[in-house]
């Protein structure tokens, strides 16, 4: 008995460009009623005082979009891997209300986890950490940032502002990634199940982890080359040459053009991607020199109640520890 | 650029054992007239006081055999891996004769290397020792040696005597397990490439080494299961799961009756086997209760001339006393 799946993946999740480039069904425009119930949501919780973060799903009267989300979920889950909810009229909010309306959705779609050890729930993607600093993650900087999976069952991206030029989305679909490697690169497969040192940023000593998991009839992918070859050197342990085949590999097939689908968030765009299925990277861009027009993103880290359980050597994360103080 | 073969081995390398039904080219029968000329270079060699293991290739005059080592030589590198020398009297020579023949024929063979760090250039194989204690190395047994390759491009093993039963000598063509995985495990093959932690390995240590390397255009193995698992516990380094599949993997490929050459060596048979294209492996036995008659084989370690070079992740390796010379 394997820990490998060795048959391609089919259905939904094995998506390839074409197969989202003609057809919209991802995106999920919001219709006016559910704007108008969204801003009276919001307008009763204000009234109420409640404020981002100290808010619990109660506080915020989103029930009516329960059906939808009921969709969304399973769409996350066990379909495409990913969807874009639009129509969000951002512009017409303040920042208090845009905190309010996607942490809200947040609570109402999963349990929000926290980013980063003093456990913000809302993070904030801008151009501002230097980028020759050695303690600075890629996502605030205006680097290109290579496809990657985060540490939670799903991740959220709301767009608030655009960047001048650049700051392309690009998603690709595991499963998709899966069978190329499974039809043209059997050889490799083995190397994706064996455990790799993986350093989660900010976090003490390297932890194991396989970049592939088969488990329960489904497969989970982890995936930032840039954290195992940090993760093996503080180790001390050098990557095989063929294991930077693998990972040459595998990088290979994800820029695919055939493979990924891109797509440019505009203000009020929100982008759900389920971190096991799908690999999300953005292009590099220019900003706006004026600060109050740069590029500006909000993430989410969702912990999901449907999400897939990976096998024992796929440690599951979900986020980092809150503090107790949150 | 992979560095990994992904086509099938041809040739003679590949071989399982129906191969050899009825097809005994493998084993090489000394003539009258060869030990009569080996007789004559050991009375010589006596005669000038030449003595194991101070001497060098010109002690013992053994340049006779030279035609058929070459021979021999090529059998080992390019094709089976191995053969059978069969014939030496062995019950009409001392233990001096012996061990002046037996070295004598590895100096003209090759450069024999030290077995362990007091730098022994012939090891004496015999259930001697405690099978309990930790330090016992199998070979001091009487226990079942799992199918492995020793740290030398070559090695020999000279039968001076039989055990009461059991003992069986087992081979399995490295080319052919490497097949039968390349059809149908291809999926586990990069994870023989890829470097383990061989516990047995480094002076002490555990160093890094894959069980597969290719290079020049040729295949080499280094496996003794034990010694990966060592290391890695050494180093608090888990095998992953499909680590130890790919592992249960071969040792069930290599274990399939289909795969193995068995063969009992009788005394004076010595078999040489190329350690990059030959796993061995011998069964249990029971011994005689007189320690004059117990089973005890003489073990030769040869670097050789023409030997293949491995890539760099599979570290050469010929014995214990050129081991700083390797690393350095």
């Amino acid at each position: 008995m394997s820990v490998m799946l060795k048959e391609p993946i089919t259905g939904p999740a094995a998506w390839v460009a074409a197969d989202v480039q003609d057809d919209d069904s991802w995106v999920h425009v919001l219709s006016d009623a559910e704007i108008a119930g969204i801003d009276a949501a919001v307008s009763a919780a204000q009234a109420d005082g409640v404020s981002y973060p100290k808010m619990t799903k109660r506080d915020v009267d989103f029930g009516f979009l329960e059906p939808k989300f009921q969709g969304f979920r399973e769409e996350l889950e066990s379909g495409r891997g990913f969807l874009l909810l639009r129509g969000l009229p951002v512009e017409r909010y303040s920042e208090e209300e845009v905190k309010l309306i996607y942490y809200g959705i947040g609570l109402h779609l999963g349990v929000p986890v926290g980013q980063n050890p003093q456990g913000d729930l809302l993070g904030n993607v801008m151009a501002v950490g230097d980028p020759s600093k050695k303690e600075t993650r890629v996502f605030q900087t205006n680097l290109y940032l290579p496809y990657h999976t985060d540490p939670s069952d799903v991740v959220g991206l709301l767009c608030l502002r655009k960047a001048k030029t650049g700051g392309l989305s690009s998603l690709v679909s595991m499963a998709s990634v899966y069978n190329e490697i499974l039809a043209h690169h059997p050889e490799l497969l083995g190397l994706f199940y064996k455990q790799f040192y993986y350093a989660y940023l900010g976090e003490g000593e390297p932890k194991l982890t396989s970049l592939f998991s088969f488990n329960g009839g489904k497969l989970s992918a982890r995936y930032l080359r840039q954290y195992i070859e940090l993760g093996h050197e503080q180790m001390g342990l050098p990557l095989s040459s063929v294991e930077i085949e693998a990972l040459d590999t595998f990088d290979r097939i994800v820029h695919d053009p055939k493979l990924r689908v891109d797509m440019m968030l505009e203000p009020g765009d929100l982008q759900f991607a389920n971190n096991y299925a799908v690999l999300h990277s953005r292009t590099d861009f220019e900003d706006h020199e004026d600060e109050a027009q740069r590029r500006k993103m909000l993430r989410l880290w969702l912990k999901m109640d449907n999400a897939r359980t990976p096998g024992p050597e796929f440690p599951g994360r979900n986020g980092f520890d809150l503090p107790r103080s949150v | 650029m992979t560095s990994m073969l992904k086509e099938p081995i041809t040739g003679p390398s590949v071989w399982v054992a129906a191969d050899f039904e009825g097809d005994d080219s493998w084993i090489n029968v000394l003539s009258d007239a060869e030990i009569e000329q080996i007789d004559a270079a050991v009375a010589k060699a006596k005669a000038a006081g030449v003595i194991y293991p101070e001497m060098a290739k010109g002690d013992i005059d053994l340049g006779f055999l030279e035609p058929k080592m070459a021979v021999w030589r090529d059998e080992l590198e390019s094709g089976r891996g191995f053969f059978l020398l069969r014939g030496l009297p062995i019950e009409r020579y001392s233990d001096d004769e012996i061990n002046l023949i037996y070295y004598g024929l590895g100096l003209h063979m090759g450069s024999p290397v030290g077995q362990n760090p007091q730098g022994d250039l012939l090891g004496t194989v015999m259930a001697v020792a405690d099978p309990t204690k930790k330090e016992t190395r199998v070979y001091q047994t009487n226990l079942y040696l799992p199918y492995h390759t020793d740290p030398s491009d070559v090695v020999g093993l000279l039968c001076v005597r039989r055990a009461k039963t059991g003992g069986m000598s087992s081979l399995v063509s490295v080319a052919s397990i490497y097949n039968r995985i390349l059809a149908e495990h291809r999926e586990l093959l990069g994870l023989y490439y890829k470097q383990y932690w061989d516990g047995h390995l480094g002076n002490g240590k555990p160093m890094l080494t894959s069980i597969f390397s290719y290079n020049g255009g040729k295949l080499s193995c280094r496996y003794l299961r034990k010694y990966y698992e060592l290391g890695h516990e050494l180093k608090e380094l888990p095998l992953s799961t499909v680590e130890v599949e790919a592992l249960d993997t071969f040792d069930a490929i290599m274990h399939a009756p289909e795969m193995r050459m068995d063969m009992m060596l009788e005394p004076g048979d010595i078999q040489f086997a190329n350690n990059h294209a030959a796993l061995h492996s011998r069964n249990d036995f029971e011994d005689h209760d007189d320690p004059a008659k117990m089973r005890k084989m003489l073990r030769l370690w040869l670097k050789m001339e023409g030997a293949r070079t491995p890539g760099p992740e599979f570290p050469t390796r010929n014995g214990f006393e050129l081991m700083t010379d390797a690393m350095s």
